[in-house]
This record gives structure tokens, C-alpha cells and sequence, in this order.
């Protein structure tokens, strides 16, 4: 090391020195062995940047001194990584410089082929290649990981074969789903120069293009012609970009116009000194006329930039010889080529003009008086050339004998500058609209012209050779009359789609310029003209807005019965939930009354049994015999006349009886008004319980409280298990034994309560026995008492359930107990 | 001093319990309180007749008639004397039948061919006598239209399922409504 040199120029020297590297990266970390104190993290960042000088410096210079230590830093630093994931390869740019230097110089670099092999990037590069083949044949929606590590694959295979239909799954997911992708800078860069390329192709593009990317966070600030002034993030669409191209053919259609636009814009990027311009060369369908297209992209990486400015600043000795070094090998090569340059004026084509020499040449023309930058179109079929070798392939095209041989030539390597030719449109639309599931009418439209004509006319024998002009006039020619004819046949359709809504008529007219565009710049004015009018009938603005009114008119009128049919129903659902929730609150409030008033009325009282059953030997003790203390129930309403219990059923309730059968089919045992009503007598019938038949009314209740229980009876085995009822009062407690049960109309006949004689009271029974649907064999006579049980049945209005049940026993409450 | 007829039930019964009629009193007779039952509609149910005999002492009218009719609404005392028999026929006009009938204030089962008897009738019954009236017996009629039911309603007036059919129909409506719509505005 010598003494004055600062710290980079240290590094410099190491990097010449392995030893000296080796220390460096085996340092402890303080780094001893250098005359300050650094930390090792330090030396190891800058190293990293030096690196990426020594790539560039090797790039520039064809110098591969350099090329030892840096494949032993890629090695240090990158193989590991590599071996993770090869992609991040290509997020670092002396890598991808690396890779470059590779292609052309495959020699030199030996040692880093190795490399490559060693971390296996073809094998994965090709594994990853055939995942997403396949996710996309699945129609899968990518998630943000995949989409990047598949822009990786893309970005490593842009210089072989190009998986179109990759591209545009992209170009889908970012434009159409508005997707951000955490890209870097450069790969956005990358994508928007592919989606150019392959719109310009699918165009047919054959005029002048300025193109510029700017490398943003996001990167598109891409609005029609105020590309630069409108920072505002926007999200365009496919669709949008195209006829932002056609717009701007329409704007640069003047040379001068373009000229000038793009002078000012490359100005005005200058001036924000954040940006350079590499300047890409490209091809013109009108090359002869000296009418060229000019694609701005590719954004020079900023930290570049700022390195080789660094470099000026701290190590300037090392900028000087990068610069002289460079400057002559340019100044020979154009020598070489121009003899008529001399030192004070040489003829800089832009062929020359390689990436670096822009990167430099603002400062450089500045410096040099004998550099004189002067844009000229010689030169630039072999740059044309050399680009489409980059980024096109397999170009197999036949030629007509109307074509020179000249232009044969020319076309066989230039024609079609990007990766689609005419041959290949229809498919690769075809194709790119495949990753547009949600095709609109438009779209379908397209698809069907395209297939039907294209692909036929292609399919025919131009497929796989380039198409002449005569041809694809031809082709256009069909195009237009079939899309014409299309039009015609379909306006009526199309008017009737378009008056759904205005905004999809104006999507469709745009869609529809675009082709129009399209059509126009293909070459034949008259086709053009033809194409526009057609068009411009089709998508008349007026009958469109007049459609569109109507359109507005019905679409209020709807609105407004909409908005009466909502409130009518609103009203329906708002009414039926409220009785809803009413009939709810009466069927709880009503089981919560006669739950509190059961729990209430335990009482035992000595009974002693007065009638017993003849037929009956077993009596129940005195414990089971139910008993109520009709003292609380007095307080409560002094109507209640009695309880009625059947065991194990829900029938265990009060007994009230009105002056009328009416009052309590609405009323609590409490008097309070409720559905649920209460069980009650026959207000004709006996007080005491001592008619003939004693008539007990009560609700069929669909929750079964009440006498909604009683439909049991239907079934022999429930009448089995539940034969008998406690009717219990005040002095008595009765039980009665049912025994039939059976329906009938009540519009025709009649429970009859007292009996004029025995024989109306046999006829009576004997009527119920015929009826009844219960095979009972309890004996009933004329001296019995009745109880009837009688309900509602769901059927019919007037038809009721009746369940007869005869008194078997009578349990008589001591006269004192009762006066208690 | 009469008290006025009480309606109940859905249709023309007049509330024969509690209408009770005071007439001036003869202390050697005896009444028979007769109510043909109405609700106050004016429509004529039904007549109750009786036949004059030697016992009959009212009404005492004019007319030659030997028939007292009494007409739907109409409360009247027959005055008969002591140990005498009176019968009573009931006919039911068209559309119409008996519901209820009270004997002396207690329910019976109306007889079939319409005819209620009262015989020898030697006392008068506390339960319907007044302070100023000796009444022996009395008879109400109540009617009912033919056809109508003979107990009342008990089927659940809570007609949960047509409620809760509405609710979920008119909810189920306002969802495809406003989805059809969300459709149309998209």
C-alpha cells in the first residue's frame, strides 16, 4: 500500500492483490490490517460496490484483469444465496452485467460458467419455466411471490426464447387486476419495455414511437400525452396503453412535432438530473423514407451513476483511466469505420452510441470540442439488426419477387422489430385475450373477426413468413369489410348493448378507435378512410346519447317503483315482525303466568273418598289425591271455579267461568288479555259441577299449553297412559275416567249440558259411543256425570275435538276444611 | 220497570239471566216470566204463543184472540191462577234455530218440538220472585243463526306460521329486489 492513497484507492489496489483480498475478507472486525479502523461490515459493503465497478470497468474496457477477484467475490458473496433462490442473481446489476459480458465474451469467462453450473440457474430457470406453464394452463391466479420469482424467469430468459404468453399473463395481472407487484425498479422497467415491444407487434407498428419509462416506486406514470406533468399514480389498462400508442402516433405523426416533443421531454428529464436516457435503436417498417422509430427505455440504474461520480470524487486517478480508456477505444472504432472523422470533427453515429457512451457523453461532450453528436440514420440497419438478435428469434420468412433482394434482406432480420410478427398476430391476440377471462361484447367481437379472418387468411400459407405489404392489404382489406359487415348486421345488438350504459358505450368506442387506429397506421388511406367511417356511423355520439337518455328515463322510473315495491315489503316484513315477536311474547308470558300459578296452589288437605268406583279396589292414598288452595286463586279472580289436572300431561290449569263462552277465549285466569286464553266452563253448566255434562272449553294451542294437548287422544296408546282427569274444587276433587274421544261439527250439532230425560241422555251417549274413536270399555248410564273436554281441531272452522271422560270417584273436602 | 236486553255472543241471544221483569203483584196469582230473546237488531227470531184457558188471567186484552204472542224482544208475564197448567210454543223463523233454552234460570235442553209446559203451578219460586212480584216460573228463549257453531272458537288465534310466512317471504322479496337492482346499477 502507498502512503496518500485514500481508503478506495486501497480497495482498488486489494482487488489486484489475492492475498491481500483474502485478507480482506477473512478480517477480524476491526479490520486491523488497514490503516484505520473500519468495520469489517464497511469494507464488505464497499466491497460489494467495487464489485459491481470492476464488472462495469470490465464490460466497458474488455479488460478482464479484474476478472479473477470479482468471480471470487461472486463466489464469497452470491453462491450461497444463489443456491437458495438463483433469481436474486439478476436483481443485482453487476451480476446481470456479469451475465452479459458472459454472452459475448464466453472465452474469457470460464471460471464463471463454472459458477453458474455450480448454483444449478439453468436447471431451476427451467423448473420454474415449466411450473408456471403449467399454473396458467390451470387458469391459477398467481399470488404476489410467484408473480415476481416469474418476472425473474422472464428477465433471465429475455435473451433466448421469448414466453410470450408469460408476458402477457404480466401484463394481465398488473394492468387488468391492478396488481402491485413488489418489483424492483429495473424489472418494471424490463416488463414496460416487453408490453412496448409486444403491443407495438401486435399493432403492426411501422411509425415513429417515443417511448420513455421513468423509474418510479410506481412505476407507470403513463397518462396520455402529460406523461411527465401528471405525477398522480394512475392505473391504466391494456386498452388504455393502446390507444394511448394510437394517441400518440396520431400526436407524433409529424416528424417535427415529434422532434420537438421528445427534445423537450428529454430535456426536462435532464434538468431533474435524476434520470438518464439510454437511447435504443429500432427498426422502421418505412426505413428507406428515413422515417425511424425511436424507443426510449430502459432506465440507466441511478446508483450507477452515482458510483462513477463517486468514483471522479474519491478516486479520481481510477475515473481518468476508465474514461481515457473508453474514450479511445470510441474514438478508434469510429476512425475506424469514418475516415473522413478527424480530432476536430468526428461524425458520432448512434450506432456508436453504445449504453455507457450516453451514460457519459453529456460530460464527455461537453469536455471534447472534437466530438460533435450528430444523429444520423447510416449505421443503424446493424444496430437494428444486433437488437432484433437480442430480442427476436426464429424468424423464418418468404419473400415475394415484388421485394428487392435488398429489402429481403433487410426484412428477413428487420421487418418486424419486436417479437411478434404479422404472421403470428391473430395468435398471439388470440392468446392474450385468453388471460382476459371478463370479455366484454367487444372483445368477443374481436376474438371472432380475428379468428375468422386472420387466422384463416394465415392459416392458408402466410403463417411463418413475413407478410408483404400486397398482403397484408389483402388481409386488411377482408378485415375491414368483415368488420364492417359485423357492424351492420350487429348494430341493432350493439345498440341494444350500448344503451345498458353510457360507460360501456364509451368503452366500446374506444375500443373501437383503437382498431381504427391500428387499421389507419397499417398503411392504406383508403382503407383508413373506409375503416373510420364506418366506425364513426357505427358509434354515432348522438343516437348513442339519445339511447342513453331514454336509457336514463326508464332507468329513474324503474327506480322509483323500485323504491315503492322496497317500501311496501319493508313495511310487510317490518309489520309481520312485530306480530311475530307479539305472538312469541303472549305464548311466554302466557306459560310464565300458569307456570307461577302452579307452583302456588300446592295444598293438602284431609279428603276423604265418597263415591267410590264399584268396580274399583285399589284407591289412590290420601297424598295422591291433588288438591289446590283456592285462596290465592280468589285474590287473583274470583271466577275461578275449579283446576284440572291430568297427569303427566301439560293440562294441569285453573278453571274460570264468565257469564258467556266468550270472555275467556282472549283472557288470562287473571284477566289479562292474551291469545292463550283459559281453560273455562260452560257458563250454562251447573256451578257444582253436577250436571249431566260439563262442558270444559280451552285453545288448541300449536305449542300444546292448553287443550293443545288434547289431540294426543288421537292416539290409543297416550288415552292409555293418560285415562285420567282431576277436576278439583273447593269441596271436591273429582276424577274422571276418560273414555272416548271424536270429533264433530259444531254448525250441526251440539254438547247438550242438562237432559230433559233419560232417554235424550242415552240417545246422547249413544251417539258418542258411535263416534268415538277410543276402544274403551267403561260403562256409562244416564245416572253418570260428564266431562267434556273440547277443543279446536287445525281443519276447519267449526269442526271440534271432543274427549268425554265419565266421574269415577269423588274426594269431598271436609266441610270445616272448606270453610277454612 | 224493565232492564234492557243485554246483547252477547256473536249473534241475537238475549241475556235471559238477568233480565227479570218486575210487574205489579197480585197476591192470590202467579207469573210466568216470558222472554223471547233478541239483540236488539230488530229482526225477528222467533215467537213464543200461548193459548188462554180458564186459568189465564193476563194479559187481559181486548181482542178476541184467544192467543198471546210474544214477539222477539218482547218480555212479557203471564198471569195464571193457582193449580193452573200453561203451555208455551216456541216456532223458530226461517234461518234461525233455538240455542238456549232457561227454565227457571236453568239451562235445559230444548225440547224438540218446541213446546215448554208449566203444571200446577201452586208457588212461587224465590229465586225469580221479586219484592213486588210472586213469579212462579219463568222461560227464555235464545237463538242462534242455523249453521253457527254451537261452542266457541278454540283454535290458536296465533297465527304464527301465516306471521312468520310473511316475514320471511317479504324479507326473501326485499333481498332479491335489492340484489337484482345492485345487479342493474353495476
Amino acid at each position: 500500500m502507498k502512503k496518500g492513497q485514500t481508503k478506495l484507492e486501497q480497495l482498488v489496489y486489494i482487488l489486484d492483490d489475492e492475498a491481500l483480498c483474502k485478507q480482506l475478507l477473512n478480517a477480524d472486525d476491526n479490520c486491523s490490517f488497514l490503516s484505520d479502523g473500519m468495520s469489517k461490515q464497511y469494507y464488505l459493503n464497499e466491497f460489494e460496490r467495487l464489485l459491481n465497478s470492476t464488472v462495469f470497468i470490465m464490460k466497458k474496457t474488455n479488460n478482464f484483469s479484474y476478472l479473477p477477484i470479482t468471480i471470487k467475490i461472486l463466489t464469497k458473496f452470491y453462491l450461497e444465496k444463489m443456491k437458495e433462490n438463483p433469481f436474486q442473481f439478476y436483481e443485482n446489476a453487476a451480476c446481470r452485467n456479469l451475465l452479459d459480458l458472459l454472452r459475448q465474451y464466453p472465452n474469457e469467462f470460464e471460471p464463471f460458467q463454472k459458477f453458474l453450473k455450480d448454483i444449478h440457474f439453468e436447471e431451476a430457470a427451467d423448473d420454474v419455466g415449466r411450473f408456471y406453464h403449467k399454473q396458467m394452463k390451470k387458469n391459477r391466479i398467481l399470488n404476489d411471490f410467484e408473480l415476481k420469482d416469474l418476472l425473474n424467469y422472464l428477465m433471465i430468459y429475455k435473451n433466448r426464447k421469448m414466453p410470450h404468453h408469460y408476458l402477457r399473463y404480466l401484463f394481465y395481472v398488473i394492468f387488468e387486476k391492478d396488481q402491485e407487484l413488489d418489483l424492483s425498479s429495473a424489472m418494471y422497467a424490463e416488463l414496460f419495455r416487453f408490453l412496448i415491444l409486444d403491443l407495438l407487434g401486435q399493432l403492426g407498428w411501422n411509425e415513429t414511437v417515443h417511448i420513455v419509462t421513468l423509474e418510479e416506486k410506481k412505476p407507470f406514470i403513463y397518462q396520455g400525452p402529460d406523461i411527465y406533468i401528471n405525477e398522480s399514480v394512475i392505473k391504466p389498462s391494456l386498452e388504455g396503453n393502446m390507444l394511448y400508442f394510437a394517441y400518440l402516433f396520431d400526436l407524433f405523426e409529424k416528424r417535427y412535432k415529434y422532434k420537438s416533443f421528445a427534445h423537450n421531454k428529454y430535456e426536462e428529464i435532464k434538468s431533474k438530473k435524476q434520470y438518464m436516457i439510454k437511447e435504443i435503436l429500432g427498426s422502421s417498417f418505412f426505413y428507406e423514407n428515413y422515417s425511424y422509430l425511436s424507443i426510449e427505455t430502459e432506465i440507466v440504474d441511478q446508483s450507477l451513476i452515482a458510483r462513477l461520480r463517486f468514483f471522479e470524487e474519491v478516486a479520481p486517478a481510477l475515473y481518468r483511466k476508465i474514461i481515457e480508456d473508453y474514450e479511445r477505444q470510441i474514438i478508434e472504432a469510429i476512425r475506424e469505420e469514418k475516415p473522413s472523422s478527424d480530432s476536430s470533427h468526428l461524425v458520432l453515429t448512434l450506432e456508436d452510441l453504445t449504453d455507457q457512451t450516453v451514460l457519459l457523453s453529456p460530460e464527455i461532450i461537453q469536455n471534447r470540442p472534437f466530438l460533435k453528436l450528430e444523429y444520423q440514420l447510416d449505421g443503424r440497419k446493424k444496430k437494428i439488426v444486433e437488437l432484433l438478435q437480442a430480442y427476436e428469434l426464429e424468424l423464418e420468412l418468404i419473400f415475394e419477387d415484388e421485394d428487392s433482394e435488398e429489402m429481403a434482406n433487410f426484412y428477413e432480420k428487420a421487418i418486424f422489430h419486436t417479437s411478434l410478427t404479422i404472421s403470428r398476430l391473430s395468435e398471439e391476440f388470440v392468446e392474450l385475450l385468453e388471460y382476459r377471462p371478463k370479455l366484454v361484447r367487444t372483445d368477443r367481437l374481436i376474438e371472432k373477426v380475428i379468428q375468422e379472418y386472420f387466422v384463416r387468411e394465415i392459416n392458408r400459407g402466410v403463417r411463418n413468413h413475413v407478410i408483404t405489404h400486397s398482403e397484408l392489404e389483402r388481409i386488411l382489406s377482408k378485415f375491414n369489410d368483415y368488420m364492417t359487415k359485423m357492424y351492420e348486421v350487429e348494430q341493432k345488438k350493439i345498440s341494444k348493448y350500448l344503451s345498458k350504459d353510457l360507460e360501456q358505450w364509451k368503452f366500446y368506442n374506444d375500443h373501437l378507435k383503437m382498431l381504427y387506429h391500428s387499421v389507419s397506421y397499417i398503411g392504406n388511406p383508403e382503407l383508413y378512410e373506409s375503416t373510420y367511417l364506418n366506425l364513426t356511423q357505427v358509434l354515432d355520439m348522438k343516437e348513442a346519447k339519445a339511447i342513453q337518455k331514454k336509457v336514463l328515463k326508464n332507468k329513474l322510473v324503474n327506480q322509483k317503483v323500485y323504491m315503492v315495491v322496497l317500501s311496501i315489503l319493508i313495511l310487510i316484513f317490518s309489520i309481520s315482525l312485530f306480530l311475530l315477536g307479539r305472538i312469541i311474547w303472549q305464548y311466554w308470558s302466557a306459560s310464565d303466568s300458569y307456570g307461577k300459578i302452579q307452583n302456588q296452589v300446592g295444598q293438602k288437605k284431609p279428603i276423604s273418598i265418597i263415591t267410590p268406583d264399584p268396580d274399583r279396589t285399589e284407591f289412590p292414598i290420601n297424598d295422591d289425591i291433588p288438591q289446590v288452595d283456592f285462596e290465592p286463586l280468589y285474590k287473583i279472580n274470583n271466577e275461578i271455579v275449579a283446576w284440572i289436572r291430568i297427569d303427566d300431561t301439560e293440562i294441569n290449569y285453573p278453571i274460570v267461568r264468565a257469564e258467556d263462552n266468550e270472555y275467556y277465549l282472549k283472557h288470562l285466569y287473571n284477566k289479562k288479555p292474551n291469545v292463550s286464553g283459559s281453560i273455562f266452563v260452560d257458563y250454562r253448566a251447573n256451578q257444582d259441577f253436577s250436571s249431566d255434562n260439563t262442558i270444559l272449553y280451552g285453545h288448541n294451542m300449536r305449542n300444546n299449553t292448553m287443550f293443545g294437548s288434547l289431540k294426543k287422544y288421537r292416539k290409543e296408546s297416550y288415552f292409555e297412559e293418560h285415562k285420567y282427569i282431576w277436576l278439583i274444587t273447593p269441596k271436591a276433587t273429582y276424577q274422571y275416567e276418560i273414555y272416548a274421544a271424536y270429533e264433530f261439527d259444531s254448525s250441526k250439532e251440539a254438547h247438550i249440558i242438562n237432559f230433559n230425560s233419560e232417554e235424550s241422555f242415552q240417545k246422547y251417549l249413544d251417539e258418542i259411543k258411535k263416534k268415538t274413536i277410543l276402544s274403551s270399555e267403561l260403562e256409562v248410564g244416564t245416572k253418570d256425570h260428564l266431562l267434556t273436554l273440547s277443543t279446536c281441531t287445525d281443519v276447519e272452522p267449526d269442526e271440534r275435538f271432543t274427549v268425554v271422560a265419565k266421574r269415577v270417584m269423588t274426594y269431598i273436602v271436609p266441610e270445616k276444611e272448606v270453610s277454612n | 220497570m224493565k232492564k234492557t236486553l243485554k246483547t252477547m255472543s256473536f249473534f241475537a241471544i238475549a241475556f235471559c239471566s238477568l233480565w227479570l221483569g218486575v210487574a205489579s203483584a197480585s197476591a192470590a196469582n202467579f207469573k210466568i216470566d216470558v222472554i223471547n230473546g233478541q239483540d236488539g237488531s230488530g229482526i225477528n227470531y222467533g215467537t213464543i204463543t200461548t193459548t188462554k184457558n180458564s186459568c189465564t188471567v193476563t194479559p187481559a186484552d181486548s181482542s178476541s184472540s184467544n192467543i198471546i204472542t210474544i214477539k222477539s224482544g218482547q218480555q212479557l208475564y203471564v198471569e195464571v191462577n193457582p193449580g193452573c197448567t200453561q203451555t208455551f210454543q216456541v216456532t223458530v223463523n226461517e234461518g234461525y234455530e233455538i240455542d238456549t233454552v232457561l227454565v227457571d234460570r236453568q239451562y235445559v235442553q230444548p225440547s224438540a218440538d218446541g213446546v215448554y209446559t208449566f203444571s200446577n203451578i201452586t208457588n212461587a219460586n224465590s229465586l225469580l220472585s221479586t219484592d213486588t212480584s210472586d213469579v212462579a216460573h219463568s222461560l227464555c228463549i235464545k237463538y242462534k243463526k242455523k249453521g253457527a257453531p254451537s261452542s266457541p272458537n278454540t283454535g290458536d288465534v296465533a297465527y304464527v306460521l301465516p306471521v312468520a310466512g310473511a316475514s320471511l317471504l317479504s324479507l326473501g322479496l326485499m333481498i332479491i329486489l335489492i340484489r337484482k337492482n345492485k345487479n342493474v346499477k353495476a
